[in-house]
């Protein structure tokens, strides 16, 4: 029973040392060029596909093709929380512009 | 009695169908009433004159200015490009009925056989091409900007004639009409919106002007440095300033835009090459 709590504690603390060294070397591996997280990847696709459906719609807000340019600039950096937060808005413009297909008609017609 | 509810309620449908697409002529008839339920003092004939008919100041300025244009220059050297022949010893003027003259009024025209629409700038592209010439870009304003400011100057006078026959001519009016009248871009704007239903409403420090009238300008040679602007080439800058990615100049967006804008024109005189702030 020792036996276990001692291999218990060995494995626990090994895992909360790992952790703590996981995440420090995550954060100089950001600052230093290590790839983008899942995360970052996901959401620059996501805004690449949503801005080029918009502008084969002709709706693309000169807005969100900024943003996605400064995600794609972030990305070349490997900063993940900037490419997250420019992919973001350019994927929520990109939709707004998405959505003015579906509004009414302005004017007499 | 059942018979006759039949024919009223079959009557009734045939109506609604009727009044489901409304025709081009119906259109113009409507945007030409927008503007003169707003403005009833300003003469239909000056529309095309656009913003300047809001301001006397203004007309009065332009009138100074078109006295004696200051680019002239650049409007002979689109003479000199149109009077060039091509390697096959031919002109642009061979290519067009009355070498040229009042022609530009009929543009842009369905082509049937092609099933879209074709603007001026494609026909002497296709000048161009038949002649052995490499097709000039619609978007670059030195070589067929230049050439349309003296070519369409040739027409003149002339009225707008746009027609609209044909199904599939609709569609493309159709398009060009959705397109007019449809909110882009981030700050939310349509054409329409501007030139029919807040038309002499002064957007910054400009006027509005009426949709009716815009498209029989140009090129225009716009502001303190007299830059020049083709009609698609201020389709894109409008698009650029409400921030919608402007679509291509000379594709087939703006040309059934240009299609649909232009038929609103029909019967107003053309006036080429002139000054716009």
């Amino acid at each position: 029973m020792k036996l276990v709590k001692g291999v218990a504690r060995v494995l626990g603390g090994g895992i909360v040392l790992l952790g703590i060294v996981g995440s420090g070397a995550q954060a100089a591996g950001d600052e230093a060029g290590a790839a983008l997280t899942p995360e970052a990847s996901w959401a620059l696709s996501n805004a690449e596909a949503a801005v080029a459906l918009a502008q084969s719609n002709g709706v693309l807000w000169t807005t969100a093709a900024a943003a996605l340019a400064q995600a794609q600039e972030a990305a070349k950096k490997q900063d993940s929380v900037a490419v997250i937060a420019h992919a973001a808005t350019a994927s929520e413009q990109a939709s707004l512009g998405m959505g003015q297909l579906a509004y009414p008609l302005m004017g007499r017609y | 009695m059942k018979k006759l509810i039949w024919f009223l309620s079959g009557l009734g449908c045939l109506v609604a169908a009727g009044g489901a697409q409304a025709s081009p002529e119906d259109d113009r008839r409507s945007v030409v009433q927008a503007v003169q339920e707003k403005y009833p003092n300003i003469k239909v004939e000056d529309y095309v004159y656009g913003a300047l008919a809001f301001s006397p100041d203004a007309k009065a300025q332009y009138d100074a200015v078109m006295t004696f244009p200051p680019y002239e220059a650049e409007i002979d050297k689109g003479a000199r490009m149109w009077n060039t022949p091509f390697k096959s010893g031919k002109r642009y003027a061979d290519c067009f009925p009355r070498a040229g003259k009042d022609v530009a009024g009929n543009y842009p025209m369905f082509d049937n056989a092609a099933k879209k629409v074709v603007t001026f700038e494609m026909a002497i592209n296709r000048c161009r091409t038949d002649n052995g010439e490499a097709p000039y870009k619609h978007s670059d304003m030195n070589t067929m900007g230049l050439l349309t400011a003296y070519a369409r100057t040739l027409s003149d006078g002339m009225k707008m004639n746009i027609k609209v026959e044909g199904k599939d001519a609709l569609a493309a009016y159709e398009a060009g009409k959705r397109l007019f009248h449809q909110r882009r871009g981030q700050l939310n704007f349509s054409c329409a919106g501007c030139h029919i239903n807040y038309v002499g409403s002064v957007l910054r420090t400009e006027y509005l002007s009426m949709a009716p009238g815009q498209a029989t300008h140009w090129p225009a040679f716009r502001g303190g440095d007299y830059t020049l602007f083709t009609l698609q080439r201020r389709y894109a800058a409008c698009h650029q300033m409400v921030r919608l990615v402007p679509l291509e100049i000379g594709g087939e967006e703006y040309n059934n835009l240009e299609y649909y804008h232009s038929y609103l024109s029909n019967g107003l005189p053309l006036k080429a090459s002139v000054f716009r702030k």
